[in-house]
């Protein structure tokens, strides 16, 4: 058995929470967490069922079924472009699909985690940080789909797509910056728990998944753009398949979703020093 | 003790306070857990934490974690340490023995390839055998106790810090545990351990601290702790302040069961009434006691602190036949041989039963009484583990030099 030295590591408990700059540091130190209850996640999740994976296509196919059947077979959406309906919702509900895993685990992490987490020291931020990596697992598996569906469409992508990943990242933090206040936030006041299907449920209207932002009145296009997944859903349609032109529009939502995840960060860590006496 | 250097963690002053709503008023009170609480472990120490329920027990391991920060003081841990405060944790129904093993040995803090290194040794010391691969949740809950145990005792740290997680499996596994974890501290490692288990904390703790009411009530060798807890006389937990389990003479002296017991104690050879005797000194134990109906009988025990009953006897044995006295008033006197007890503490109890021998009233630790021991120096006192002292003829032969 390999012993560390005793200075080697020292650790120190008192009434003060960490500063910020130590929290982060001791993110680093557990970001190993992040893996393994993002593995645990995994295994549970399909633990047990026959058709394992499979779920995880059948569910955003059935999604996509019903959209297209509706705003493509029975009202026909105005403005689609050339891609075809398919190619353009499911581009928007690829990223929409990953927003709201983070929002949905992520904000109820904290209380699904109690078990463990009263039990096992570990920053509490890993709780919502690995819902993102479990959701991330289903972001591959959809873009994979997109990626064949585009084949059988005939549709192309261009150089962008290589931009992908940061739009991912983008999506990825906006999703977290809301999971990050909603689960801190829940600790407190449970009541909070209940708001969170209405962002998802509703949300996805005020995000152009499903129709083109061209059909909204040119005076009411800004208001769209308060909303930072706008510019993340037409972000993963401008590199996967050229649509439309880039915009520093998107980089509004970036800034403002970035600026909410520090401050929700700060807050998460005022929040997380008490938060076993008061879960 | 003294030796700063070997000091692993360190607990200074610590307080912890909760807020608890107040029935009447609605308002919320503040109600410490702890108190005051400081202590130093060192190094290679196994150090047990005892106290009744509510006694802020596990809120010391609660902190020494760093699940929970206290309200003041500081504690400060050198090296690495794993916090084992409930058995199971992080073990999932669904998944199979072999992914819980390294899914909770990582949320443990250990790496993947330190669990393949351990995984084959681990599996033989939980005796799961082919169930490894087989979803936890069918497992008998003996066998899910073994594996989630042999997880914590093949960690690599420094200090573990274990709540309560002791008392666990058969009695032939948890000598193997007890086993495995002095075979841990050998190799350097420190232990903090809760429990309300003393057979555990007589076997392996090295230092105990006594805890009451959030405060530490005392510090000491094993043994003096142990028997000092006792000596309150009451040990369960659930007793509300001033009551006791000790049973009143008055209660004793009922004829609710068809006897009275005028006097029982114990006396020395002057007929005085004593607590406490040198076990070189010859002491008696006296019962006067009127039998009111004719098929009751009565018993005397002695039991040590553990209530391991050590010796029992009745007038019974000696006078009757078909297990049955008459009524009437007896005294009987039971003579304790001298130099038969080792020094501590050991309690007499009184027992009732009918003729059928079925149990009628039992009455454990009546009386209480100390003995002390000059032959025998202090310091091996406190390592004394028998209740007696028997001459066995001992041969001592020199084979080499």
């Amino acid at each position: 058995m390999k012993l560390l030295s005793l200075q080697e590591m020292r650790l120190r408990y008192t009434k003060q929470p960490d500063s910020f700059s130590a929290y982060l540091g001791k993110v680093w130190d557990y970001r190993y967490m992040i893996v393994v209850l993002a593995t645990r996640d995994l295994k549970i999740k399909y633990a047990q069922t026959v058709l394992g994976l499979v779920w995880t296509i059948i569910q955003p196919l059935t999604g996509l079924a019903i959209f297209y059947f509706f705003f493509h077979f029975l009202v026909a959406m105005p403005k689609v472009p050339e891609c075809g309906y398919a190619v353009f919702a499911f581009s928007g509900m690829t990223a929409w699909y990953f927003f709201s895993y983070i929002v949905y685990q992520g904000s109820n992490s904290l209380i699904s985690g109690q078990e463990l987490s009263q039990k096992v020291y570990f920053p509490r931020i890993i709780l919502p940080l690995s819902k993102v990596v479990v959701g991330a697992v289903d972001l591959t598996i959809s873009l994979c789909l997109l990626m064949v569906l585009m084949l059988v469409m005939n549709v192309k992508p261009g150089w962008q797509i290589l931009l992908l990943p940061g739009f991912v990242a983008v999506n990825a933090t906006v999703g977290l910056s809301v999971a990050v206040w909603l689960s801190a936030l829940t600790i407190r006041y449970r009541d909070l728990q209940h708001i969170v299907p209405y962002i998802v449920n509703f949300g996805i209207w005020l995000t152009p998944v499903f129709f083109p932002t061209t059909i909204v009145p040119d005076k009411l296009n800004w208001f769209l753009y308060l909303n930072p997944m706008t510019g993340v859903v037409e972000g993963y349609r401008w590199c996967l398949w050229g649509y439309s032109e880039f915009t520093w529009s998107y980089a509004f939502g970036l800034i403002l979703a970035f600026l909410l995840l520090i401050a929700g960060t700060v807050f998460f860590k005022r929040q997380e020093h008490h938060m076993m006496d008061v879960i | 003790m003294n030796d700063r250097e070997n000091i692993v963690v360190r607990v200074e002053n610590l307080d912890k306070c909760y807020f608890k709503r107040d029935g009447a008023s609605g308002k919320m009170v503040p109600f410490y857990a702890l108190r005051n609480v400081s202590f130093e472990v060192a190094k290679g120490e196994v150090l047990g934490i005892i106290g009744k329920n509510g006694s802020g027990k596990s809120t010391v391991l609660k902190i020494l974690s760093g699940i929970t920060p206290p309200t003041e003081g500081v504690v400060e841990i050198f090296g690495t340490p794993s916090s084992i405060l409930d058995i199971g944790t992080g073990i999932h129904p669904e998944i199979s023995g072999r992914e819980n093993v390294y899914l909770r040995g990582q949320l443990l803090g250990m790496k993947k390839q330190e669990v393949d290194e351990v995984f084959e040794e681990l599996v033989a010391f939980s005796g799961v055998g082919d169930f490894i691969d087989t979803a936890v949740k069918h497992y008998s809950s003996g066998m899910f106790l073994r594996l989630a145990f042999s997880i914590i005792v093949h960690l690599r740290s420094d200090i573990l810090l274990l709540d309560e997680v002791l008392a666990v499996g058969d009695a032939s596994f948890r000598r193997r545990c007890v086993a495995k974890i002095n075979d841990i501290v050998e190799r350097g490692c420190t232990v903090v351990l809760v429990s309300h288990d003393m057979g555990t904390v007589m076997e392996i703790c090295s230092r105990v601290i006594l805890l009451d009411k959030g405060r530490v009530l005392s510090i000491g060798s094993q043994k003096d702790i142990v028997q000092n807890r006792y000596m309150s006389g009451s040990d369960n937990g659930d007793l509300q302040e001033g009551e006791s389990d000790i049973p009143k003479l008055k209660e004793i002296q009922s004829d609710e069961y068809g006897y009275k017991v005028e006097r029982f104690g114990l006396f020395d050879m002057d007929d005085l009434e004593i607590t406490e005797f040198e076990s070189a000194d010859e002491v008696k134990i006296l019962l006067d006691y009127t039998i009111l109906e004719n098929n009751v009988n009565l018993a005397m025990g002695i039991s040590d602190v553990m209530d391991v009953r050590l010796i029992d006897d009745s007038p019974v044995l000696k006078l009757s036949k078909n297990n049955r006295m008459r009524s009437g008033r007896y005294k009987v006197t039971w003579t304790i041989p001298t130099r038969l007890f080792n020094a501590g503490t050991y309690f007499i109890g009184l027992y009732a039963f009918d003729n059928k021998l079925r149990v009628l009233k039992i009455y454990n630790r009546v009386v209480q009484f100390t003995v002390t021991d000059k032959s025998v120096p202090k310091y091996i006192q406190e390592f004394q583990r028998a209740a007696f002292k028997v001459d066995l003829k001992m041969q001592i032969q020199r084979l080499a030099v």
